[in-house]
């Protein structure tokens, strides 16, 4: 890997990072589900993924949940991101390439979808299933946020020239 | 390093047909898969079992009659009961009528075990 | 047709969510003078298993069945020596010992008194009465843990009293529940075991109620959630009650007085992994009302809860999850630095 391509990874995550510290010193949108917020940090996931394609996202990804878990103080939250982020990549890795959408429904398909994800965790440590009747609002509110950091993300990708990305779908 | 202002155009669009079909169909399994997983609670049933076998199943919402291994059992008004029974202590008969879930009726001579089953609040009574 | 299948990936991700559950198998039969239950999650059968562990302790340590030890050591005459298996050596020492903890609160050997009242199964309530003074006295000079002696050399019981009688009934719910925990627990993704209202949550913790002590329109007085590897076992004055000249007699009997318990506690709730000790001590619990069991538990290392005449719940140690009655009230939980 090149110095710069290393450089501008970087960048995507430390911005990842930021944002997502700064998410999680806000108080929780919803009491039940503590580790479930709006996601900004996913502008910068979704624009690795547009940029470097999904390995690469993936790496970043899987860093980004380790680091903010670890700092958090709350180790179990790593378990919980990263059942989201595997499935919110994924899905949206799948929905580029089939280039039939734009960004923020690609985003808002992935926000549900990382919401299921956390669920679906949260359903094997409580050994429950009655804590799925949460994705009920948790999927519409995946949905808003995902199709915000979509917007954004739009944006963002229309501001950087694309000789400094790597990547078309 | 030159930032073209005309060639900022996006490959991506913000917004197509094909999102509000995808989005939606998202939205439908996933509640498709909510609805397998929190399967709609069974009414209340008792089971009836012989020697350990479980002979019969009976829905307490409808009224019914069941005779087996010298027990009558009746089921009426939401309840069960066992309306008569050959056997020498008749306990199983003293029992009188169940309906709440983990309630049981017993008799033991005729090895015979009635027991009300279905979604409670909680799993077992002590 | 590469994008198809992608999607179709996609898709069946989300499915994860009903996929992978072991079969939900159930076995139902008798022992022990009361039903047993059981529904279990495993990729394979248990039953068998299940009825054979309960059978067997029923066999060995039911008062009426001639094959037991119990009855055994009944039947036999002051100074006769019973022989005990390995087994069975332990589970009586380990009874008499807590026996003495309790401060006869258990005791074992109470069953001519419990004889005297007649609440030896099988127990019928129809045409009972209470016995008179001088029966319970004759009844009371038969019942003491001190005429029984243990031998550990020759692995033995001998008494030294004719008409000394022993009884595990108080205890042998929880000590089946834990060999069935036992005897299945690699086996089994997760199990619930009742064995007559005597509890074992298997390798998952499970929501479990208490029965109402006073009214069973209620489904159940309140909930907890038993921890996995946890059994609980209740003991109350509902549970064998007769009545006679308008005044109802219960089954758990005082050694001090030689009449039904009137400690205040009407029912008692006891959690510990040791299934031997949740049963009897629930007994041992109605005997002594609330001060000296919350002592008692605390030494013991068990949990539990309490419910009293006055409708309070006391809770000792444990989490009170859900009130059905309002009519009764929850004191703070008596366990120190709770």
């Amino acid at each position: 890997m090149s110095a710069n391509k290393l450089a501008r990874l970087s960048a995507l995550l430390a911005v990842a990072l930021l944002l997502g510290f700064l998410e999680n010193m806000l108080p929780p949108v919803l009491p039940t589900m503590p580790y479930c917020r709006l996601g900004l940090g996913n502008v910068a996931l979704l624009l690795a993924l547009l940029w470097f394609g999904l390995p690469y996202a993936a790496l970043i990804a899987l860093l980004k949940c380790v680091i903010i878990g670890v700092f958090s103080g709350a180790p179990i939250s790593i378990l919980y991101s990263l059942s989201g982020s595997a499935l919110s990549l994924l899905s949206s890795f799948l929905l580029l390439k089939l280039s039939l959408n734009g960004l923020p429904a690609v985003s808002a398909v992935g926000g549900i979808l990382h919401n299921v994800g956390q669920v679906m965790i949260a359903m094997l440590i409580t050994k429950t299933s009655a804590i799925a009747y949460v994705l009920i609002y948790l999927s519409v509110f995946g949905a808003f946020a995902g199709a915000l950091t979509g917007v954004i993300a739009y944006f963002v990708d229309r501001a950087i020239p694309s000789k400094e990305k790597e990547n078309e779908y | 390093m030159s930032h073209n202002k005309k060639n900022r155009k996006s490959t991506y669009s913000l917004f197509r047909i094909w999102d509000v079909i995808v989005i939606v169909v998202v939205l439908l399994l996933v509640a498709l898969a909510l609805y397998f997983t929190l399967s709609p609670e069974k009414g209340s049933r008792a089971e009836v079992y012989v020697s350990g076998e479980k002979k019969a199943e009976l829905v307490l919402s409808k009224d019914a009659e069941l005779e087996l291994n010298g027990l009558k059992l009746i089921v009426s008004g939401g309840k069960i009961w066992v309306h008569s029974s050959d056997c020498p202590d008749k306990i199983c008969e003293k029992t009188g009528k169940i309906y709440k879930k983990g309630q049981t009726i017993v008799c033991l001579p005729n090895q015979v075990i009635v027991r009300i089953v279905g979604k409670g609040e909680v799993e077992a009574i002590s | 047709m590469k994008k198809v299948a992608a999607f179709a990936l996609a898709l069946s991700l989300l499915f994860a969510f009903a996929a992978c559950n072991d079969t939900e198998r159930y076995v139902n039969g008798f022992s022990m003078g009361s039903f047993y239950y059981a529904e279990y999650r495993s990729s394979s059968e248990q039953n068998e298993r299940i009825d054979r562990v309960l059978l067997s302790i029923e066999k060995e340590y039911s008062v009426n069945l001639s094959s037991s030890c119990l009855f055994r050591i009944n039947q036999a005459k002051a100074g006769e020596e019973i022989e005990l298996t390995e087994e069975e050596f332990s589970l009586f020492s380990a009874l008499f010992s807590l026996s003495a903890k309790t401060d006869g609160a258990f005791d074992p050997s109470l069953f001519p008194l419990v004889k005297a009242w007649g609440f030896d199964p099988p127990f019928d309530p129809k045409g009972k009465v209470p016995p008179s003074d001088s029966e319970i006295l004759t009844a009371l000079e038969a019942s003491s843990l001190s005429f029984f002696t243990l031998n550990k050399e020759t692995s033995s019981i001998s008494k030294s009293k004719d008409d000394a009688l022993l009884d595990f009934g108080a205890s042998i719910k929880g000590y089946g529940a834990e060999k069935v925990m036992q005897a299945i627990e690699k086996n089994v993704k997760s199990a619930l075991i009742n064995v007559g209202g005597t509890i074992a949550a298997v390798n998952r913790s499970y929501l479990v109620g208490i029965t109402h002590p006073r009214n069973d329109s209620y489904e159940y007085l309140f909930s907890f959630t038993l921890e996995q590897g946890e059994i609980c076992a209740t003991s109350g004055d509902y549970e064998r009650v007769f009545v006679s000249e308008g005044v109802s007699y219960h089954h758990i009997i005082d050694r001090k007085t030689g009449r039904p318990s009137n400690s205040g506690v009407v029912s008692a709730t006891v959690i510990s992994e040791n299934g031997l000790y949740a049963d009897s001590l629930a007994t041992a619990a109605v005997v002594l009302g609330v001060e000296k069991t919350v002592n008692l538990f605390s030494e013991l290392g068990v949990k539990g809860a309490l419910i009293t005449e006055d409708k309070r719940i006391v809770p000792i140690g444990l989490n009170i999850i859900q009130i059905k009655d309002s009519s009764y009230s929850v004191a703070n939980d008596a366990k120190e630095g709770a």
